[in-house]
This record gives structure tokens, sequence and C-alpha cells, in this order.
């Protein structure tokens, strides 16, 4: 198992956790987005884009001349992921980033809803082969 | 037909981008100054003659930069309003936007009912119109639109201005 599958499963596992915990669907919420960046990086790098080798985000930022690694990571996501893969990505991002702008009161069913978006993540990232 | 009462609207918009057509005001989006516009106007400033100097180059700077701004801005707000129509349009109800134009990628916020960030059908339709706003943005600029939805329930409006936030308006979708 490569690093970066096994760092996202292991947030994975705290996000559950807390689940399971019934306090901080806040959190849930923000390790799972966290356990899909190592998800998605681990299934798509490393990727040629622009002519260059990018094994990391840094990379990616770089050959899409773009300013950040969020909206680098997003744009890989949605190029090089299927749409709707992309789109429960984006979903759990901006949970995550705009949790400043919300109340921390988060429903269970929130916190659900990320599950359920942080698994198909996974299992797109990591399909089972017969 | 579905209609759209806004507190705000094009009016409002323009009143505020009017706000900063001053120079003082335009230090604060330097980051929109593109190499090209610099070029240019570099370029015709020490073109034009004995009579072009620091000043016209300056001043052919500003306005440069000021119609690229001004063009960005307007293109925010139309994409951001062609969502929240097509969102109208599908049955979803948009509560509030906000808009911030002093940063390299403008962004922009779209708050919806929290309900509707559970409805994945929205979220797909939602989100699908998103990136494709995006992309027309980045198309046409050669930026990243930052646009993301947000749930309505006790949004901190506080913490939106102070982070830029500061243009916004307020939705009534009538069916």
């Amino acid at each position: 198992m490569s690093k970066k599958r096994d760092h996202g499963e292991r947030n994975k596992q705290l996000s559950d956790a807390l689940l399971d915990g019934k306090v901080y669907y806040d959190w849930t919420v923000t390790v799972a987005f966290y356990s899909s960046i190592y998800f998605v990086e681990d299934a798509i790098l490393p990727k040629t884009i622009n002519s260059i080798e990018c094994k990391c985000i840094s990379d990616v930022r770089k050959a899409y001349k773009m300013n950040g690694r969020h909206e680098s990571r997003e744009r890989l996501v949605w190029e090089h992921l299927d749409p709707k893969t992309a789109i429960k990505y984006k979903w759990l991002d901006d949970k995550s980033r705009y949790a400043r702008y919300t109340t921390y009161k988060l429903t269970a069913a929130e916190a659900l809803k990320a599950q359920e978006y942080l698994t198909y993540i996974q299992k797109e990232c990591y399909p089972v082969t017969e | 037909m579905t209609t759209i009462d806004k507190k705000g609207g094009t009016d409002s918009f323009y009143i505020y981008l009017n706000r900063f057509k001053t120079e003082a005001r335009f230090e604060k989006a330097k980051e929109f100054y593109h190499v090209d516009v610099v070029a240019d106007a570099y370029k015709q400033g020490f073109t034009d003659g004995e009579n072009s100097g620091k000043k016209e180059f300056i001043e052919t700077m500003l306005t440069k930069s000021a119609e690229k701004f001004t063009a960005k801005a307007n293109q925010v707000y139309i994409l951001t309003n062609l969502t929240i129509s097509y969102l109208a349009s599908n049955g979803y109800n948009v509560n509030s936007f906000f808009i911030n134009l002093f940063h390299v990628n403008p962004k922009v916020i779209i708050a919806v009912e929290n309900d509707s960030l559970l409805n994945d059908d929205f979220i797909e339709l939602a989100y699908t119109k998103v990136f494709e706003m995006k992309e027309v943005f980045s198309n046409l600029f050669g930026n990243t639109l930052d646009m993301g939805i947000v749930g309505n329930n006790e949004l901190d409006i506080q913490a939106l201005a102070e982070d830029g936030y500061d243009y916004s308006e307020d939705l009534v979708i009538h069916e």
C-alpha cells in the first residue's frame, strides 16, 4: 500500500470514529476531506501535465501555472477523474473550506453525506479488480 | 415562470464597482495587473514621441488595468447570475451570494438551503454548472474563478466580509 493511501485510510478511520462519537460532526467532514486529498493524489499522480512530469501537487501547480495547491488539486481531479467523483470531491472541499463561515453545529446527516462521498471517492480511486 | 427578486441587482453592482475607480482603490486590486497590460502600456508610452513620458505611461497603464479589472468583475457577476438563474429554472432556491473581487482569483460563494446540500440531484446539477462557469472564466482570462456553494444556516456574514467578500445580494425566488 502506498504511503498516501495509508495516510488517507488513517484519516478515514478518524473520520469514522468522529462520526461514531456523534459530537464532532464538523470535524467528521473536515477529516473526510483531508482523507480524500490523499486518495485522489495517490490515484492520479504521477501524471504528465503540459509536458511536465508531476509527482506531487507542487509540480501540478507549476504545470498549470496556478497560484495555489487547492485550486490545482481541484482542477487535477476535474480533469483526471470522472465528473461524479470530481463533484463529490468539490462538495467535501467546499464544506471544509467554508466551515469558517458556518456554524460548527453540523447535523448527523451532513456528516453521513461526507462519509458517503468519501467512500465513493475511495472506491473510484481504488477500483476492485475481479 | 420563475422570477428572482434581489436586494441589489445590476445597478447595485455597478455602484459598488465605481467605488474602486480611484487610483488608491485600485492599488488593492494590483494583483489584476496582467503583464500584457503593463507591456502594452509601456510600449505605447515610449513609442508615441517626446510628449509621452512617465505620466502618460502610468495613466495608460491605470486605464487599461481599470478596464481589465472591470471586465473581470463584470464577468464574475454575470457567471454568478447565470448559475443562480440556472438553479432557479430547475426549481432550486438560492438565498444569497457573496463576491470577493480583490484576489488574484476572484471568489464567489453561493448560499443555498442546507438541505439542498444533502440532495444528490441538486449537488450534481449545481456543481456541474459551477465547473462549467469556472471553465468559461478560465478560458476568458487565464485565471481561476473560485466558485463554491455553502449552506445558508447561521452563515457568518462578518467573517465573509473580513475575508474580502464585501459584495453580496440577498435573493427571493418566486415560482
